[in-house]
């Protein structure tokens, strides 16, 4: 039970552990011989986070079980942020050792560094991603990450919350409003990379965790985002260097639309 | 005060944060609250915070932090207002007034002394609350849109009334009593977890959650015998029988079975104190805790709009709150004034 992997750039772990590091504070990490799986939701419950890069996207991949590892991210986050752009990072986990090392080089030198970071003792519940993936969205586009981010951006003057539109052959219109007035995004179809927008979907999310995910899209090629009234917003980062991030966020639903009076323990 | 079983819920307890509670209702003891905020928010000598005209707004300016803090975490709270006190609880209130009124002398003194830390230790004790109070804080409340239950005697039996019955998820307080009361759900330290001094080193409070059910579980005892072992170590109406504390009564009742047997038992302690146990009274403290009385009628819980205009005539006109601060904070709340409500992706994995 050993793994090992090396990523030559450590920017996209960066931005990936600081965006997780922003929602929970420890999670599990799955490797197995074909991929590394990092799964989170928050707290409360509202956004969903899957991360998966294939062996093919890492540098150097070695691992022949399947090993499961909790790890505070925070602390990874600060260690990971220890690196400058152009180091390799490498991740080594030893059997029936309680921690990982992630040594840290730079090309043209000899010198390393290695940090060593102990496991936590983490009871994960199995997220249900099957029905979450089920949904069948209406609409669905491509979208340069820095639109969205200034959308996101602009709209946080305004209110803590994002109100997205999107309209067959009109296009997409994200907005806020607040006391003292409000703004409005408009995307024509021709603004989009790839648009396939049927009927007309409306939802309203939570600015709080669509922030969380301005780090992701400065390493991010490709955004796919899909909606439907009143369902989880599904935004797909296909990541600089090989890899994908899946992020689910729970809509904000009118007040008399719902009740989910859960009533259940912990 | 309330009953002292602290050491025995130790085990069952769990930590938990404000993002666990998205959504949820809870039943807040509104006067457990406000005392906390007249002993904590307080100026260095321990004066507390007070407007021109010498009227004290700690209480206000706690409750209008902290239900702020509800609100930003899509939290529902409900204040729970104590109505008469049984008549048992004349004794614990006595008490408590006198110990105010040494409390006061002694702050005085050490005010005059220049004895800061010690002045602020005893005015921390002299806390109290008058109708005038009360009403001020009732019309907070009721601006930032937050509902009001009146109860007809203890808030803490009204609140786990509510949540037996399904309008409140749980009850928050520092008491343990709300457990007695068959409070299915308890929240301690119902605050962003922050740091508190405790014997001037600094320590993180946390939010602690404690389920009726799991400390009977853990015990294997009943409610009953939860209500019986708490007249023998003591609570608000009764109170107790020396010698007996927690760990002491629960021995007891798993040795007797009930407050019957043991009282009728050759237990030491019992005998030692055979003359000062009055049998009438102790049956009817049990029945403050079985049966107490509740205000089954009030209305549909609504939260409503905030009335900024209200909040801020009340607090910087009336109360002399700095403008600046107030509006700082109202404005951080407009950003989460909507008719909208966060849920969580649990309604789409079933």
């Amino acid at each position: 039970m050993t793994f090992k992997l090396k990523i030559e750039n450590s920017r996209i772990l960066k931005g990936i552990v600081e965006t997780l590091a922003s929602i929970i504070d420890e999670t599990e990490f799955r490797v197995s011989p074909k991929e590394f799986i990092i799964t989170a939701m928050d707290p409360s419950r509202i956004c969903l986070l899957k991360l998966s890069l294939k062996s093919d996207d890492f540098d150097n991949y070695e691992c022949k079980q399947d090993i499961k590892i909790g790890l505070n991210l925070d602390d990874l986050d600060k260690i990971l942020k220890r690196s400058s752009t152009n180091d390799s990072i490498e991740i080594e986990f030893k059997e029936n050792d309680n921690k990982i090392k992630i040594i840290m080089k730079r090309e043209g030198s000899s010198r390393s560094r290695t940090f060593s970071l102990a496991l936590l003792d983490i009871e994960m519940e199995e997220i249900q991603m099957e029905k979450l993936l089920q949904i069948e969205y209406k609409s669905k586009w491509v979208i340069d990450p820095n639109f969205f981010v200034e959308a996101i951006k602009d709209a946080e003057i305004y209110s803590e919350i994002l109100n997205i539109k999107a309209e067959e052959k009109k296009g997409l219109t994200f907005s806020s409003s607040g006391q003292i007035g409000e703004m409005i995004y408009d995307l024509t179809e021709e603004d989009l990379i790839e648009s396939n927008i049927k009927d007309s979907s409306t939802g309203a999310y939570s600015l709080t965790f669509l922030k969380a995910i301005l780090k992701i899209s400065s390493i991010t090629e490709k955004l796919e985002i899909s909606l439907l009234t009143d369902h989880p917003l599904k935004m797909i980062f296909n990541l600089l260097e090989g890899g994908e991030l899946s992020y689910f966020l729970a809509p904000r639903v009118e007040e008399a639309d719902f009740n989910d009076e859960d009533m259940d323990e912990f | 005060m309330g009953v002292k079983i602290n050491e025995l819920v130790n085990d069952v307890k769990r930590k938990i944060t404000f993002e666990n509670l998205l959504n949820k209702k809870v039943a807040i003891d509104a006067f457990n609250t406000i005392y906390q905020f007249l002993a904590i928010i307080r100026q260095r000598d321990g004066t507390p915070l007070k407007d021109f005209e010498g009227n004290v707004t700690s209480h206000l300016s706690g409750l209008f932090y902290r239900t702020i803090n509800f609100i930003e975490h899509n939290i529902k709270p409900i204040y729970v207002f104590d109505g008469k006190p049984s008549t048992l609880k004349m004794e614990t209130i006595e008490e408590r007034r006198k110990v105010k009124k040494v409390a006061q002398v002694k702050m005085i003194e050490a005010q005059e002394k220049g004895n800061m830390l010690e002045a602020k230790k005893f005015a921390q004790m002299t806390s109290k609350l008058d109708t005038n109070m009360i009403e001020e804080s009732k019309k907070l409340i009721e601006y930032m849109g937050i509902p009001i239950v009146q109860a007809l005697s203890e808030g803490e039996a009204q609140s786990a009334y509510m949540v037996q019955q399904g309008d409140a998820w749980a009850c928050a307080s520092q008491d343990y009593d709300t457990l007695l009361f068959g409070g299915k759900r308890l929240i301690r330290n119902f605050a962003v977890s922050r740091s508190k001094k405790v014997k001037n080193t600094s320590v993180t409070l946390d939010i602690e959650y404690v389920s009726l059910s799991k400390v009977l579980e853990q015990y294997k005892i009943s409610k009953e015998q939860l209500i019986e072992m708490s007249i023998l170590i003591g609570t608000d109406f009764y109170p107790g029988i020396k010698g007996i504390g927690q760990h002491k009564a629960l021995e007891l009742i798993k040795k007797y079975e009930s407050l019957e047997n043991i009282l009728k038992s050759n237990n030491n302690i019992i005998l030692k104190n055979k003359e000062d146990l009055n049998f009438d009274l102790i049956e009817q403290v049990k029945r403050i805790f079985i049966t107490p009385e509740i205000n089954k009628d009030y209305s549909a819980l609504k939260w409503e709009r905030i009335s900024y205009d209200k909040i801020e005539e009340l607090l910087v006109e009336q109360h002399n709150f700095s403008k600046n601060r107030v509006e700082n904070a109202l404005e951080r709340l407009k950003k989460f004034d909507n008719t909208s409500k966060q849920i969580s992706l649990d309604s789409f994995f079933k």
